[in-house]
């Protein structure tokens, strides 16, 4: 995948890989010249996200600009370039037990300016917010070529517009993010993972919805629906003697704290899950924990469909009920980020059924308040529809931002909400 | 006598007469904000409602007349300051909590809702909104988000871009739309991440939704004492180092501390040079282990008198003095300028001591208060506005602050803006192009020259070399009563 440079059945012509933010510039500049158009290329794993493309001539290979440019520990602060991986990024920080609160779903292969750009979810944007929230400072090359930054190195900062936000979920369309500079923070002590399974959405909700609102919040609260949560809840009520049922809903808790603080963490969330709300919980430590972290992930088989949405938490319990219910004959497995309120969707399913499936999502969205994007469907039907759905009066503003900063079309064009 | 102009006639159409200000007598109330610089408006308009405004910015379109929207006025920066004749859209009337959600934790405000009435209407269930400037129990949400405004208590928990989620706003057009909403993110570009902090260019803010978070279980607030600025910076550097993140961690100067104590008797030690203010909290078992090692590190550098506030009433007058420190500050001089630089937190040392060295070479009195664990320095002038050579000399240790700021890597404001106070100082950081691109955002939004006029951008003399002419001229016109 990572090296055909293929995005929805569309080639380039060819493939650039500067190794400077000089030599992005004048790439940029140069197809600019030429009328062309350029998609940049990370890790590639989230390169199916947006509207297909109007024109692919150009790749921009990214990972060439992969250096640390900054990084200054007792500040909390890094500063990296865009093509660098987040694995490659925490493992530098790790040696001085530091890290960006942030996961995603492959580390070794997306880089920073990727998960940037496509606004990637992690379970951690939970207690510390998205990674917009994390960004203090930013370079970016525009589609001419000209370098520009805003923000600094400094963990606050109001001089000049706040332009990074604007490059965050863009998918590329407004500019190449360069560098990037991060506030970061320690790592936590200890961690703890309580996975606790329920005979139903509502009490999951209702256990979720008291954990999140308590006195602290955990590292995550991830709520997982769907035919892997019953499997996982199955083997885990077995090996527990402790019930389950057929359709188990499954909340993954990860507490991470000082020893003290966690102990603590621990007594109050099996307080709540020991109510008899839950059919059963365990609380694992040290590799035990990683099993119940991969089934919040995306599933490995890529799925015929996938979706994510936005709405307020409790509202995020109603979609995943409705869910589970309009997908009652296809393979589902459905992930929700509990205090934030996104919920993913992955089916495996047959083609025929996605119009049908995509429509009840929206509806089931729409009454829940939220807004759906779809992440990935089958090309057949990507081509008749806006994968960002319905953006309203806002579409106007985001088309003068296109023209403004890509006047030419250069940078991904068409992949953006309402094809910008 | 004066007369009303077309603009006005229109404008009283839409509201009452009576909120339609226009006799150059009235305008002089709205002619200055809490920074040192004013301008008379041309015209102050009062709305009630999102469809007043869509009105009024269409009307004021019509007349070809700029528009700026305005809170409360405790501004820093000169943010509220109407420049070329622009009509001030003053939003204190739209001031209601529309609707708390409690259990997602979510509010949606108008903008003229007082920043501490909001914590206030939240506090029954247990919620609290976390910016916290000094000002807020003045200052409104409206003006928070056009600063994207700060406080002591955004060291561990963000500014105001991170609490708020959404924003109803009306365009250059009248349109009325929301910028994200009240889930925490939506598709699309991330119009209300530019928008938070662009100091009412771009639109006008009509309703607010703001993210609350639980009250802590427990607060532990400790002041420390040191003997020397430098020693007070460095614990603030291991502090911010070793990776516990206290809510606040705040520090004043002994000139500061001779303004305070007489104020709000936080009972401070006669001889401190420098005083911590230090706020951890959370679980009481995260709070006992924070407050352990913050006192290790004040005590590694030396403390002269380390204590923790007994009960609420003492951590209320403590936070006082702290808060309230600018308003004593009266008792020193007659008026202050107050500069707004970041710098990294490990260069606080150097930089508190130069700044005492610049205060010396100029003979200009610097008192300093601090949000000394994110490097947010807040040094304050001390000076007589009706001394122009004292102005002059204010206005250029200021620009040597700020410019001393740039050099150790930190940045021109962390939470007042850049307004008209800084405007010229913006090419210290920024290139020619960034700020190309930055003034790019105007068209986008379909702002161009329409709301907030003259702010941000350096004007050309300022470009040239010649940050604060402007700010002379305007000030020594009738300064001298």
């Amino acid at each position: 995948m990572a090296n055909s440079y293929e995005i929805d059945h569309l080639t380039p012509s060819r493939v650039e890989h500067p190794t400077s933010t000089d030599e992005l510039s004048d790439t940029l500049n140069q197809i600019t010249i030429d009328g062309l158009s350029a998609v940049l290329w990370g890790g590639g794993t989230r390169m199916h996200v947006g509207n297909i493309l109007e024109r692919y001539d150009v790749a921009i290979e990214m990972t060439g600009l992969n250096r640390i440019v900054d990084y200054r520990p007792s500040d909390l602060v890094v500063v990296v370039e865009a093509g660098i991986t987040v694995s490659t990024l925490q493992a530098q920080l790790g040696k001085n037990n530091q890290r960006l609160p942030f996961d995603v779903q492959s580390p070794d292969i997306a880089t920073i300016g990727g998960s940037l750009a496509s606004n990637n979810v992690g379970t951690l944007r939970n207690s510390y917010g998205g990674i917009r929230d994390m960004v203090i400072g930013m370079s970016v090359v525009q589609a001419d070529g000209t370098m520009t930054k805003s923000g600094g190195s400094v963990v606050k900062n109001v001089a000049g517009y706040d332009m990074a936000r604007l490059h965050i979920g863009a998918l590329g369309t407004l500019g190449a993010i360069s560098t990037v500079a991060f506030k970061i923070g320690p790592i936590p002590q200890t961690m703890r993972t309580i996975v606790a399974w329920f005979d139903s959405v509502e009490s999951a909700s209702v256990a979720g919805m008291r954990i999140t609102n308590g006195p602290f919040m955990p590292e995550s609260v991830t709520v997982i629906a769907g035919s892997c949560a019953a499997e996982h809840a199955s083997t885990l009520a077995s090996q527990n003697s402790a019930k389950t049922s057929k359709n188990a809903i499954v909340l993954v808790i990860v507490l991470a704290a000082s020893n003290a603080t966690l102990k603590r963490q621990v007594e109050d969330t099996t307080a709540i899950l020991g109510t008899g709300i839950a059919d059963g919980f365990v609380v694992l430590d040290g590799e035990d924990q990683f099993s119940s972290w991969s089934l919040g992930k995306q599933p490995d088989i890529l799925p015929t469909l996938s979706i994510r949405t936005t709405q307020k938490p409790t509202a995020a319990f109603d979609l995943i009920r409705s869910l589970i219910e309009s997908s009652s004959d296809q393979h589902v497995h459905v992930v929700g980020q509990v205090g934030f309120g996104t919920v993913e969707a992955y089916w495996h399913c047959d083609i025929s059924t996605v119009p049908q499936l995509i429509e009840s999502a929206g509806a089931a969205t729409r009454k829940a308040g939220g807004a759906l994007m779809i992440e990935r469907c089958p090309y057949e039907l990507k081509t008749n529809l806006d994968v960002f759905g319905d953006i309203g009066p806002p579409l106007a503003v985001m088309r003068r931002m296109k023209q403004q900063f890509d006047p030419k079309g250069t940078l991904s064009p068409g992949r953006f909400a309402g094809s910008i | 006598m004066s007369e009303k102009s077309a603009l006005v006639r229109d404008l009283e159409k839409v509201v009452e007469p009576t909120h339609v200000v226009w006799r150059p007598e009235d305008l002089l109330v709205y002619e200055y904000d809490g920074s040192i610089d004013r301008n008379n408006p041309g015209a102050v308009v009062v709305p009630s409602s999102s469809e007043q405004i869509s009105e009024i910015v269409k009307i004021a379109r019509k007349h070809k007349a700029p528009v700026v929207p305005r809170g409360a006025g405790t501004g820093l920066s000169g943010g509220a300051i109407s420049m070329e004749g622009a009509v001030v859209l003053a939003l204190t009337r739209l001031n209601k909590v529309i609707d708390i959600d409690v259990e997602n934790r979510v509010a949606v405000v108008q903008p003229g809702v007082v920043n501490l009435e909001l914590g206030q209407a939240v506090a029954p269930y247990g919620l609290q909104y976390v910016p916290d400037p000094s000002s807020q129990s003045a200052c409104t949400i409206g003006g928070n988000v056009g600063e994207n405004a700060g406080g002591p208590h955004c060291l561990a928990y963000g500014v105001t871009t991170n609490h708020v989620l959404g924003i109803e706003v009306v365009l250059a057009d009248g349109t009325v739309t929301w910028l994200g909403s009240e889930a925490r993110e939506v598709p699309g570009y991330d119009l209300r991440g530019v928008f938070i902090g662009s100091e009412g260019t771009l639109a006008v803010v009509t309703k607010v939704a703001v993210r609350l978070v639980p009250q802590p279980e427990a607060i532990r607030t400790m002041v420390a004492a040191f003997s020397s600025v430098e020693s007070a910076s460095e614990t603030v550097a291991d502090i911010v180092a070793s990776g516990v993140i206290p809510s606040a961690v705040e520090m004043i100067d002994r000139l500061c501390i001779e303004a305070v104590e007489p104020a709000f008797h936080p009972g401070y030690p006669e001889d401190a040079q420098a005083i911590l203010l230090v706020e951890v909290d959370g679980l009481r078992e995260t709070v006992a282990e924070q407050t352990a090692l913050v006192e290790k590190l004040c005590r590694k550098h030396g403390t002269t008198d380390w204590r923790t506030a007994e009960d609420e009433v003492e951590r209320e007058t403590l936070w006082a003095s702290r808060k309230k420190a600018l308003g004593a500050l009266g008792r020193l001089a007659p008026n202050y300028y107050l500069i707004d630089g970041v710098i990294p937190p490990t260069r606080l040392p150097e930089t508190m001591s130069k700044i005492n060295a610049l205060s010396d070479e100029l003979e200009i009195p610097i008192a300093n208060v601090l949000h000394a664990g994110d490097g947010n320095l807040h040094p304050c002038i001390l000076f007589d506005s009706r001394q122009p050579e004292q102005v002059e000399k204010a206005l250029i240790a200021g620009g040597r602050i700020l410019e001393m700021c740039v050099e150790v890597g930190g940045a021109l404001s962390g939470e007042h803006g850049i307004g008209l106070e800084k405007q010229g100082y913006l090419p210290l950081v920024f290139t020619d192009d960034d700020l190309e691109a930055m003034a790019r955002l105007k068209p986008a939004f379909g702002a161009a020259g329409m709301f907030n006029p003259g702010k941000i951008f350096p004007t050309e003399a300022q470009r040239e070399g010649i940050p604060h002419g402007a700010i002379m001229q305007r000030l020594t016109s009738d300064m001298v009563i």
